[in-house]
């Protein structure tokens, strides 16, 4: 408790000395952007290097769909993104499934932090599907999600977990695996 | 209380549209305030930047749209549906308490004052609030029935508490502040969710929501809510008899018929039920005596809106609303219809100005039955309010200084022409801070009651062989005229680190012409008793001025502190004249310092631990000022500790236990004003809660 206390005080005087360093002009112009607009883009490009089964060969009026479950982070942000945009010629949409829904006929499936708790439910029902599951949360790649999109320090980390990818018949090209670590998953 | 993390989840800048509201203007300001930007434009190219590029970027804890909120000039803070839940609120006053610069005075059960930046009282004169762009205010006491606004919690998107006049756009009434409630868009609330909680205080809070679409471009949800409250305590000991409860409920429909276009209609109705000990002043025998009696009132509104977007830089949007209530309590009864209508039209011209323009129209409608104790002079009545506004914003230096130029003229049936300008200037020095001044001036226009009306307050008993019973009145004047405000404000806003941001602001307002009584004695009904008539009047001028400090800093992704500073002195003078008769002195209070600190806390990704520690300084000058008025001294400073527990079970099921005025039995806050109803004190409360949802 005392031990808390004094962690509560030195965290208070630290916060004040920054609030005091502040007052100097920022220097640091970052080139920045929000979490869901990058989050936005990776899911984008994901349709551009991850291949689907027989996506080519697909009536071209049937949608491309990215499936968002749980709190939605992107709010209208994603469908701005994807709106006009097509994958071999199929427009992209973006759902948002309600739980309890199946997302089993997604192209991708984003798994908000929010369901965290929920994952191996989720998975089990696009297990075999070709659907390429997206999740944000740490150590979720390791329990069987294809990518995770990690935000650490202000950044972005990748982790592909490529055996589940290949499970589910999707190919992942070297591009984007170049970029992820490469996670497996824990038994 | 500005919070970064959640925000950047919760306001896309696209979001806009939906959230849309009367604070389409706010938004305006918000997103003209960030020059050039265009949201579109920077997602596209987004997607044109490789994979490496977009892995070298860097994720900012703020969303685009809390960028612009940042570079807004104007004292704004953003309450988010998540701080609401996480402190344990379970009313939209008590939501209030997060932001800086907002005082919240719980009077009993189910009165509260709020005040924003002074000139507190339990009517809140003087500002304006809006639950998606309908306005709350009431024009009998130029207040708010707290009690009858609700909102389903769990719904919010979020609470903005602008501090400062916001009149160039609101108009009348925006005169301290303006608070805007935005719930969110149906397509977010989808699914069944049920919560049943029970305690100390409330004693229920039970909520059902169902959300689904109607095909692929409509969506709705339809809500029922039931409250109950038990009493409160008595300053004087024992029961303050104050119970209630109150049933709401309504739905939310929204569809995108074509692209560019979206459509909302929503509508509540609600019936409620306080225990109220009202004072009831006989006048054979002199007297006046406390009768426990039940306030009812019941109303409903419904609400269409339409925005059509040209443009990212340009919207259309029309808006028509009825808003209606009967409230019955022994010695007041109202029914009043208002029908409102709002044209807004954002374009850009030229390279450098973006002008939103609009105009609208409001008919207030209200019956009052007479009772022998209050009185209406035009006891049915009904009055217009037209208005017309223009704002320019001048990006002078693009993305770097702007200046914003407005005006809102206003026509309305007691005072006729009011002007309310306002300037702003703004500049963006690096696109972590800004630094922003305004000068802006606002006006409160007069109430019903203030414009005619006559109340006996209270019969104070002879006193032999020299007093007489004496009887107070309290009337209203059709001479009373406008208050007046110039505001003078400044802010920096900073964000030293993507984990910290920091939001400083200082104010002066110049008032003149407020509320004050001018008292005459009015021997005609000796030797009964004797009149003291007391007229309102625009008896004070002067100025308050002020500070607020507010910080966040997100320790870590899991931690969460943020802290605010609030800061009043009044210095307000009663005009000479005014003062002949005896009049009272200034008429309003808030505390003249307030301190807050919070800490959200994800103890595991399942479960949360919120602590929220408040300090409002002790102040005086509540209550009803009437000579048997004992509770009109001060209301002592003191401390509040509130805790919160929650735990999700699995995704369907959260259980959360909240605490709140843990560190006393029972405390103060405001006293009761006009209405001198029972003092009451504010217990420690205990809540659990269920939320099931799938």
């Amino acid at each position: 408790m005392k031990h808390g206390q004094n962690n509560f005080l030195r965290r208070w005087l630290m916060l004040i000395s920054l609030a005091l360093a502040s007052c100097l002009p920022a220097t640091a112009e970052d080139q920045t952007v929000s979490e869901s607009q990058l989050k936005s883009a990776f899911l984008y490009n994901f349709t551009k290097f991850v291949e689907w089964p027989n996506a080519a060969s697909e009536a071209t009026n049937a949608p491309f769909t990215i499936g968002v479950v749980g709190d939605d982070v992107f709010g209208r942000r994603l469908d701005e993104v994807v709106r006009s945009e097509t994958v071999h010629g199929h427009p992209i949409v973006v759902q948002r499934i309600k739980r309890g829904d199946s997302g089993s006929d997604c192209q991708i499936l984003f798994i908000s932090r929010s369901e965290n708790g929920n994952l191996e439910s989720l998975l089990k029902s696009v297990a075999g599907r070709p659907v390429l599951t997206v999740a944000e949360t740490e150590g979720s790649a390791a329990r069987g999600v294809m990518v995770n999109l990690l935000v650490l320090k202000g950044s972005l980390k990748m982790e592909i977990n490529r055996a589940e990818a290949q499970r589910a018949q999707l190919e992942i090209r070297s591009d984007l695996l170049k970029l992820a670590k490469i996670v497996t998953t824990a038994k | 209380m500005k919070t970064q993390q959640k925000n950047a989840f919760q306001c896309g800048p696209n979001r806009r549209r939906h959230t849309f509201t009367l604070a389409l203007a706010l938004l305006t300001i918000c997103r003209l305030a960030h020059g050039t930007n265009s949201t579109n434009r920077d997602d596209h190219e987004l997607l044109k930047l490789s994979l490496e590029q977009l892995m070298s970027m860097k994720v900012t804890s703020v969303s685009k749209k809390e960028e612009k909120l940042s570079g807004t000039a104007a004292a704004i803070s953003v309450i988010t549906a998540d701080d609401i839940q996480r402190s344990g609120a379970n009313n939209i006053p008590d939501a209030f308490r997060l932001a800086p610069g907002v005082d919240v005075g719980r009077v009993d059960a189910h009165t509260w004052a709020v005040g924003v930046r002074g000139l507190n009282d339990t009517f809140s004169p003087g500002l304006l609030t809006l639950i998606d762009g309908r306005s709350i205010y009431s024009p009998l006491f130029s207040s708010t029935f707290w009690m009858a606004q609700d909102v389903m919690l769990e719904d919010l998107s979020r609470i903005e508490v602008v501090r400062g006049p916001g009149s160039t756009l609101w108009g009348a009434n925006a005169f301290n502040g303006v608070i805007n409630i935005v719930s969110k868009p149906a397509d977010e609330t989808q699914g069944l969710l049920v919560n049943a909680g029970g305690g100390s205080q409330p004693a229920v809070a039970s909520s059902v929501r169902w959300g689904d679409k109607l095909g692929d471009n409509t969506f709705y949800r339809i809500y029922g809510k039931y409250d109950q409250w038990n009493d409160f305590e008595a300053v004087n000991g024992g029961s303050a008899n104050d119970r209630w409860w109150k049933m709401q409920g309504g739905f939310r429909l929204d569809q995108k018929p074509v692209a560019g276009n979206e459509f909302t209609l929503q509508g509540d109705v609600y019936h409620l039920e306080a225990n109220q000990d009202m004072p009831q002043v006989s006048l054979s025998p002199p007297g006046r005596q406390t009768t426990p009696a039940v306030w009812s009132q019941t109303g409903g509104n419904i609400l269409g809106r339409w925005t059509r977007t040209f443009s990212d830089r340009a919207e259309l949007s029309v808006q028509a609303y009825y808003d209606g209530e009967r409230f019955e309590v022994p010695i007041i009864n109202e029914t009043r219809h208002a029908i409102d209508l709002d044209i807004r039209h954002q374009f850009q011209l030229g390279a450098r100005q973006e002008i939103v323009w609009g105009g609208g129209y409001r008919l207030n409608m209200s019956a009052f039955d007479n009772t022998e104790q209050v009185r209406m002079l035009e006891s049915s009545q009904s009055k217009s309010v037209f208005n017309t506004f223009v704002q320019d914003q001048i990006n002078l230096v693009p993305e770097r200084l702007r200046l914003t130029l407005g005006s809102k003229l206003e026509h309305n049936d007691y005072t006729g022409f009011e002007v309310e300008p306002g300037a702003r200037l703004a500049w963006t020095p690096t696109e972590r801070q800004t630094v922003w001044a305004s000068v802006s001036r606002a006006v409160r226009t007069p109430s019903q009651f203030e414009q005619g009306s006559r109340m006996e307050l209270t019969m104070l008993p002879s006193s032999p062989p020299a007093t007489p019973a004496t009887l107070l009145v309290l009337e209203g004047n059709d001479r009373f005229n406008s208050e007046t405000l110039i505001a003078y404000e400044i802010g920096y806003r900073v964000q030293p680190h993507a984990r910290l941001s920091l939001d400083l602001n200082a104010f002066v307002n110049s008032y003149d012409g407020l509320r004050s009584k001018l008292n005459q004695l009015d021997p005609s009904t000796l030797p009964a008793y004797l009149t003291v008539n007391s007229t309102l009047v625009n008896g004070i001028s002067g100025e308050t001025y002020g500070a607020e400090i507010a910080a966040t800093w997100q320790v870590r992704d899991t931690w969460r502190l943020s802290a605010n500073y609030s800061w009043l002195e009044e210095n307000l003078r009663l005009a000479p004249e005014a003062s002949s008769g005896g009049a009272q002195t200034a008429r309003l209070s808030a505390p003249e310092q307030q301190v807050m600190l919070r800490s959200s806390l994800n103890l595991t990704p399942r479960v949360d631990f919120d602590l929220g520690l408040r300090f409002v300084g002790g102040f005086s000058g509540s209550g009803s000022g009437l000579p048997d008025d004992t509770f009109s001294s001060k209301v002592e400073s003191y401390f509040s500790l509130d805790a919160r527990l929650a735990w999700r079970v699995n995704p369907n099921l959260e259980l959360s236990l909240a605490g709140q005025n843990l560190l006393e039995e029972a405390h103060r806050e405001f006293n009761p004003t006009f209405l001198s109803t029972v003092a009451a004190q504010v217990p420690r409360s205990v809540f659990g809660k269920v939320s099931w949802r799938f």
